[in-house]
């Protein structure tokens, strides 16, 4: 443990170094116009991101159709077979 | 109230904006005080008097050095004090089971009784902290702090005060004597903290922990690949745990004008034992170095006395994570392990031969061995893992696959940050990318999570 090393690394660290040295041990460190442009990019895809999904992928069920048992914490697939079966089926 | 849950996120939000338009007042430092204690309060207001003991002797400890002759008696005080805190909350369940197998080994019928007491949270943290402070005045390495609010919100400082990292005052006190620069940058580079440390706690760390908790549960009944999968996956999961915490303090921290200090710094990335050291909970491993392994002689005097003080110090490291023999176990194996790689890394064959990928893998290898003892609820446990590592059948781990994707992405990123690669991940579009893909996992993907972190039990 108490070896050389160390004191490389208390030299980076602390107020009176510059903060590009002892900020983080990886790259993620964005402004705040990139802050933004990750905000609005991520409500998007929020707002839009489950409608494209259901058109790029396909739910076509049998009219018997069950969720299996491993599946019942899959809400998103719950919902599609609610939705489904609303349409197609007087009971649901 | 921890940094991941929904109760910091109200605290948070309410005591910034009071911070913000505060910070060039004389109400600063005190109302930062204020939020410290009702911060630490939250976990139990019993821990206050606690805090409150700690701080008041260790001012004025250093007051009465400042006009007393007699400096060394008052530091004398301040570590017995420091060290006796930590001594009864701590090592008094560990002592009083000694103890009680001891009597009943030599036959004599009595039984101490169980002190009962819990530990609290964060205490070898901030004694440490606080410990530094007078052992530093007493070098002369630090000016008196005259007033005792600042000196109370030093030690008590809410984004620090539960699990570290453990700064010293000549960095974090004269922060708080100067009103803070809080810039758009601060904001946003703490949000960029904050976030990692998040998706590290949440999304890896506690993710690891259902397969980890459920291997090392009961290791009797799993066999060698789940054992060793569980045991490299405990590796990360603690790395996750402990750096996402100081990841969200720093960015926590950085948003109120604070600099805290570098605490990891990619440590399974390390060649060599003395490396990952310098790498792992960095202040910690210096408080280590400047108050133990230091004082004990160094490696001044000779190869044994080196080795001696390494040992000693390693042990004692040990013995501050936790108040069980498996920790002093795994403090001496990673002395041992010392002990054998700085003597390999002196090797012309060692420096110059060896790839640095199998130097990687080797410090990881070993790092992770010694976590088993770390990590075992008792000896006992810790055994049967290592000898069914060796001699059970190779049954299906039935370890979920992502957990080691996600865990390889991790280390392929590090790898890639620290070599010549670095500049495709400080591209504006690959950050950028990171982030989104980060928030969309822990948007779809992760559950709520109110774990607690590993490290504030020590």
């Amino acid at each position: 443990m108490p070896e050389n090393n160390i004191l490389e690394n208390r030299k980076n660290s602390g107020p009176s170094n510059e903060p590009e040295v002892s900020f983080s041990s990886n790259c993620v460190r964005l402004s705040g116009c990139e802050w933004i442009f990750v905000g609005i990019a991520a409500l998007a895809l929020f707002c839009f991101g489950p409608t494209l999904w259901e058109r790029m992928e396909k739910f076509e069920p049998e009219t018997d159709y069950r969720l299996d048992y491993e599946l019942s914490n899959d809400y998103w697939l719950y919902s599609r077979c609610c939705r489904w079966a609303c349409s197609h089926t007087k009971y649901l | 109230m921890l940094f991941h849950t929904w109760p910091f996120a109200l605290f948070f939000i309410i005591i910034y904006p009071a911070y913000l338009a505060l910070k060039n007042t004389r109400l600063r430092v005190p109302w930062l005080l204020a939020a410290s204690y009702f911060f630490y309060a939250c976990f139990n207001p019993l821990y206050l008097i606690l805090i409150s003991y700690s701080t008041l002797l260790d001012y004025t400890v250093v007051m009465k050095m400042d006009k007393s002759a007699r400096r060394k008696m008052w530091l004398f005080i301040s570590i017995v004090n420091n060290l006796g805190l930590l001594g009864f909350f701590k090592y008094g369940g560990f002592v009083t089971d000694n103890l009680n197998y001891l009597l009943s080994s030599l036959g004599i019928p009595y039984v101490l009784p169980a002190p009962g007491i819990i530990l609290p949270v964060g205490i070898s943290f901030y004694v440490f902290q606080s410990m530094s402070y007078t052992i530093d005045y007493y070098r002369g390495n630090i000016e008196r702090e005259m007033s005792f609010i600042r000196y109370a919100t030093f030690v008590s400082l809410f984004p620090r005060l539960v699990a570290g990292p453990i700064e010293r005052a000549k960095n974090l006190l004269p922060q708080l004597h100067k009103p803070p620069r809080v810039s758009i940058q601060d904001v946003t580079d703490g949000l960029s903290l904050f976030i990692v440390g998040f998706f590290k706690k949440v999304a890896l760390a506690d993710y690891m922990a259902l397969y980890v908790d459920r291997v090392y549960g009961a290791p009797g009944q799993f066999q060698a690949p789940a054992l060793v999968l569980a045991t490299f996956l405990f590796s990360w999961q603690i790395y996750f745990d402990f750096s996402g915490y100081t990841d969200m303090a720093r960015g926590v921290a950085r948003m109120m004008g604070f600099r805290l200090m570098l605490n990891f710094n990619n440590p399974y990335l390390a060649t060599g034992l003395g490396d990952f050291w310098s790498r792992w909970h960095i202040s910690l491993s210096s408080w280590f170095k400047d108050y133990v392994y230091i004082p004990l002689g160094g490696n001044r005097k000779g190869k044994f006395n080196t080795y001696k003080n390494m040992f000693l110090t390693m042990v004692i490291s040990g013995l501050w994570h936790g108040a069980a023999w498996t920790f002093v176990i795994w403090g001496a194996v990673h002395a041992l392990g010392r002990f054998c790689t700085r003597e390999l890394e002196r090797t012309s064959f060692y420096k110059e031969r060896v790839p640095k990928v199998a130097k990687q893998l080797l410090v990881f290898v070993f790092v992770s061995f010694a976590w088993i003892f770390f990590r075992a609820a008792t000896i006992s446990d810790a055994w049967v893992i290592v000898t069914r590592i060796f001699s059970s059948g190779l049954a299906n781990p039935y370890c979920p696959l992502l957990a080691l994707g996600l865990t390889f992405a991790v280390w392929l990123y590090q790898f890639a940050y620290e070599s010549k690669l670095r500049w495709v991940l400080e591209l504006r579009y690959v950050r950028i990318g990171i982030v989104l893909l980060v928030i969309i996992y822990l948007t779809v993907f992760t559950p709520a999570s109110e774990k607690g972190f590993i490290y504030l039990q020590f």
